[in-house]
């Protein structure tokens, strides 16, 4: 039997290792973003904004968020969070005299509606949501459909996620292959939804366009 | 416009003391011996293997129009791999006074959270419901490398820190 060459044995063994990390590094970042999560670049801070992004130019202004917000008031008036140069923030809403607020996606959601955004919408003068695209299962729709009573006080608000690194020497050795790893993590999701004394429905919005109820 | 975050990092004497605004994502800050607001200069000042780092001082920083900032959440996300011999020590209590850092053991004596608490873990204006209603800084989250002799010379790769804050 012959012997093996002990060194290209472990150089295989170290060409293995880094194609299973580089495997698990690609599946993890499809599954990433596949929840919604966005990756930019660390040293800029830039996020690449994806192709169907495009369609919405001139209606919904281009952000770092997947969903903006519109508010319609009873009189008929709108105030979206993007107009043009302004934006507005929830500040800006005057509670008092709200028809009702909806989520509109900046992605399309693979359906054949004419609108293929995820819209979700909630009519504060009945507590009714609406939802055109987007995924929320049946348990939840009941739920939420199931209107409690007294008077509503909106929840309106987005739970943000940022990422940072650190990183610590124990001697002094220079970084050479972290460089891959330049990157920085977006994760926003975006609730809505209204409590009375009898109760509470409010729904969290992915930025994959998945809607659950918040707090289950 | 909505609020802005970002981080920012506070040092040297508390009689003098400099917050450093940081910026809002990538390698923020390094563990090392010295207690200064920059990232690159960690390999001069490394952090000895059985010693512990110079704490971090660092604070969530939010500016621009909104209700309330609240629900802030911190956690380690990702550790240090191989992470043999090195732990990250944080204040729980997320104190609202700032000391000056030191090496020694001092304010960061627990393990930090390694996942998502579910509830707020750091307070604003001394409190953890308070939140912030204006311009301002969250309290201290204050972190420390926390080193055995067992942890391997070099860089370590990069942790991942996270903070999640609800913005209405």
């Amino acid at each position: 039997m012959q012997k093996k060459d002990i060194v290209n044995i472990e150089i295989d063994g170290l060409l293995q290792s880094r194609k299973n990390a580089v495997l698990e590094y690609t599946n993890s970042t499809k599954r990433l973003i596949g929840m919604g999560v966005k990756f930019g670049q660390a040293s800029t801070g830039e996020i690449e904004v994806p192709e169907s992004f495009t369609p919405y130019l001139g209606k919904y202004e281009i952000s770092e968020m997947e969903f903006e917000w519109e508010v319609v008031y009873t009189d008929g008036s709108v105030l979206r969070q993007f107009e043009g140069e302004d934006t507005h923030s929830f500040k800006d809403i005057d509670l008092s005299r709200i028809k009702s607020v909806t989520y509109i996606s900046n992605f399309n959601w693979p359906s054949d509606n004419r609108d293929s955004r995820v819209t979700v919408r909630l009519n504060c003068e009945t507590g009714k949501f609406e939802f055109n695209n987007g995924f929320i299962d049946q348990e939840s729709l009941a739920y939420i459909n199931d209107i409690p009573g007294g008077e509503r006080k909106l929840v309106l608000f987005n739970r943000k996620r940022k990422d940072f690194s650190a990183v610590n020497g124990t001697k002094d050795t220079p970084l050479e292959f972290l460089q891959m790893i330049d990157e920085t993590v977006f994760y926003n999701r975006f609730v809505l939804g209204y409590e009375t004394p009898a109760g509470k429905r409010i729904i969290i919005i992915s930025p994959n366009g998945e809607i659950n109820l918040f707090g289950k | 416009m909505g609020a802005t975050f970002g981080f920012a990092i506070t040092n040297g004497a508390s009689s003098a003391k400099t917050t450093t605004d940081l910026g809002v994502s990538g390698n923020l800050f390094n563990f090392k011996k010295l207690d200064d607001p920059t990232a690159a200069n960690y390999s001069a000042n490394p952090v000895v293997a059985g010693t512990r780092s110079y704490e971090v001082w660092l604070r969530a920083k939010f500016t621009g129009a909104f209700n309330k900032i609240d629900n802030v959440q911190f956690w380690q996300s990702t550790a240090f791999s191989p992470a043999t011999g090195l732990a990250v020590k944080w204040a729980p209590a997320t104190p609202s006074a700032y000391v000056t850092p030191v090496s020694g053991t001092n304010k960061a004596v627990s393990a930090v959270p390694t996942s998502d608490p579910g509830t707020a873990n750091v307070r604003c204006r001394g409190g953890l419901a308070s939140g912030l209603v204006a311009s301002g800084y969250t309290d201290y989250v204050v972190l420390q490398l926390d080193t055995t002799t067992a942890a391997a010379a070099g860089d370590t790769s990069l942790a991942t820190f996270t903070i999640n804050y609800d913005e209405s």
